[in-house]
C-alpha cells in the first residue's frame, strides 16, 4: 500500500493506519530537525509536533497529493512555528562557542571524526534556510523536483538555492579546515 | 563553473555538456581544484549516518494517537440521531434484547456477588496499603485493580492512595494508570481538584497530555487557567503546548 493510500485512510477516519507512517518517516525528521538544529530534544519534540499536526489536521490533506512533500512541508512550518516562538528566526548559532557546544551535545559518539565535526560547524554557519535546503537535497537525498513542491517555488529556484547553499558550506568548512 | 561541476557530480549532467565538464577536469587546474573542493565536502556528507530517535518516540506517539481514536469515536457516538422510525422497528427489538441481556446479568451477578465481595476487600487492602518501596508492577496492578471497585467514593482511603499514586509515584505507567481510575471518581469533589492541580504539578508530558485529554473529557472549565499556565510556562515541551491549546480551545 502506498504512503498516499495509507494517508487518504487515515483521513476517512481509520488513524490507527498513521502507525506505519509514523514508522516509514520518524527517523527521516528527526535527522531532519537535529540536522538543522543541532539539538536531538528538540528533534524529538518537533517530530512528535509534525505526526500531532498530521493526526489533527488530516482532513487537509488533499487526494493525490504526495505525501513525502506534504509531510515535509508539516515540518516546515513546524521549524518555523517554533522559531517565531522564540524569536530567533535569523539569529540563530552565531556564536561559535555555542555552535561548538551545541554539536558536542549531538553525542560525541555519533560524530565520528573530526572531518564530519568541522562539517557540522560549517552547517551551523548557514542561514537556517541555507541549512534546510541542503539537509533535504544532500541528507535526505530528495530530489529538486520534490523539494520544489515542499516549498512550492519552482525547480530552477531549488537549484539556485541548494547550490548557493552548498557553495557557502563548502567555503565554511574549508576555512575550519585551514585554522 | 560551479554551477556544472555540482550538476556533474550529482550525476545530472549527459551529452555534450557532460565531455564538456570532462575535458576541463582533465586539463584545467582551476576546475580541477574546484570539483575536488566540493566532491570532498559531499563526500563527508555521504559517509554522515542517521541518528537513531530515543524509543520515547513511538511511545508517546502511541499514546497520542489512542487519544485521538478514542476523543473521535466519542464524537462519533454522540452524533447518532434519533429516527421516528426506530419507535416501530429498532426500539422494540432493542428493548427485548436489553431485557434478556438485564435477566442473564442479574444472574450472572448473584453469582458472583459472594465471590466478588472477598476479591474487592482484597483489593481495597492492596491499593491502600500500596506505596514506593513495592515494586512499580506491584503499585501498577494494585492501581489497575481500583477499576472494579465501584463503591470507592465510599472509602476515602482508596481516593487518597490514588490521589497519592498519581501525584508522588516515581513511575510514570502507575501515575498514568491512577489517573485512568480516578476519571472513574471524577464526580468527587476532592479528586477533580486534585487532577486540574495535576495539570501544573506533572512534569512528564505523556501524563500532562493525558491529564489534559481528561479535562476535556469531563468538560472540566475550572482546568482553563491552568492550561493557560501550562501554555506560558518556558519549559513545557512543544507537543504539550499544542494539546493544551486544543483543550483551551474545546473547553472556552
Amino acid at each position: 500500500m502506498t504512503e498516499e493510500s495509507l494517508m487518504e485512510l487515515v483521513k476517512q477516519g481509520e488513524l490507527e493506519r498513521a502507525t506505519k507512517l509514523f514508522d516509514l518517516y520518524n527517523k527521516r525528521l528527526y535527522n531532519f530537525f537535529v540536522k538543522i538544529t543541532f539539538d536531538r530534544d528538540l528533534g524529538h519534540d518537533l517530530t512528535q509536533n509534525v505526526f500531532l499536526r498530521l493526526i489533527k489536521f488530516r482532513k487537509s490533506y488533499k487526494e493525490g497529493a504526495r505525501f513525502q512533500p506534504w509531510i515535509f512541508q508539516i515540518a516546515r512550518n513546524v521549524y518555523a512555528d517554533h522559531y517565531r516562538k522564540n524569536k530567533i528566526l535569523k539569529s540563530d548559532f552565531v556564536d561559535v562557542d555555542q555552535v561548538n557546544q551545541k554539536i558536542d551535545s549531538i553525542d560525541e559518539s555519533i560524530i565520528k571524526n573530526e572531518q564530519e565535526k568541522m562539517l557540522y560547524q560549517a552547517l551551523a554557519k548557514l542561514t537556517p534556510e541555507q541549512r534546510e535546503f541542503i539537509t533535504l537535497s544532500k541528507f535526505q537525498k530528495m530530489k529538486y523536483e520534490e523539494i520544489a513542491q515542499v516549498y512550492d517555488v519552482t525547480v530552477a529556484n531549488v537549484k539556485v538555492k541548494v547550490h548557493r547553499a552548498l557553495k557557502k558550506l563548502k567555503e565554511h568548512y574549508l576555512v575550519l579546515e585551514n585554522i | 563553473m560551479e554551477e556544472l561541476i555540482i550538476d556533474y557530480i550529482d550525476g545530472n549532467l549527459t551529452g555534450e555538456l557532460k565531455s564538456f565538464v570532462e575535458k576541463k577536469l582533465s586539463n584545467d587546474a582551476l576546475w580541477q581544484k574546484e570539483y575536488q573542493e566540493y566532491n570532498k565536502v559531499i563526500d563527508i556528507m555521504d559517509t554522515v549516518e542517521d541518528l537513531e530517535p530515543d524509543t520515547t518516540l513511538k511511545s508517546e506517539f502511541e499514546l497520542l494517537l489512542q487519544n485521538e481514536i478514542e476523543s473521535n469515536s466519542s464524537k462519533r457516538k454522540s452524533r447518532k440521531t434519533f429516527r421516528f422510525n426506530d419507535l416501530y422497528t429498532k426500539i422494540p427489538m432493542q428493548l427485548a434484547a436489553s431485557l434478556t441481556i438485564l435477566i442473564i446479568g442479574v444472574y450472572i451477578g448473584m453469582m458472583l456477588m459472594k465471590q466478588r465481595n472477598n476479591d474487592i476487600n482484597e483489593l481495597k487492602q492492596l491499593i491502600v496499603s500500596m506505596n514506593n518501596q513495592s515494586s512499580a508492577s506491584t503499585r501498577l496492578k494494585a492501581v489497575n485493580t481500583s477499576t472494579y471497585l465501584e463503591k470507592a467514593e465510599d472509602n476515602k482511603d482508596i481516593i487518597n492512595a490514588l490521589i497519592q499514586a498519581m501525584n508522588n509515584d516515581s513511575n510514570t505507567n502507575v501515575r498514568l494508570a491512577a489517573i485512568e481510575a480516578l476519571e472513574k471518581f471524577s464526580h468527587n469533589e476532592t479528586v477533580r481538584a486534585n487532577l486540574i492541580k495535576g495539570l501544573n504539578t506533572q512534569d512528564n508530558p505523556i501524563v500532562q497530555i493525558a491529564l489534559i485529554n481528561l479535562m476535556v473529557k469531563l468538560k472540566e472549565k475550572k482546568a482553563v487557567k491552568e492550561l493557560e499556565k501550562i501554555i506560558k510556562k518556558k519549559e513545557t515541551l512543544d507537543v504539550v503546548k499544542d494539546e493544551a491549546h486544543i483543550g483551551l480551545f474545546k473547553l472556552s
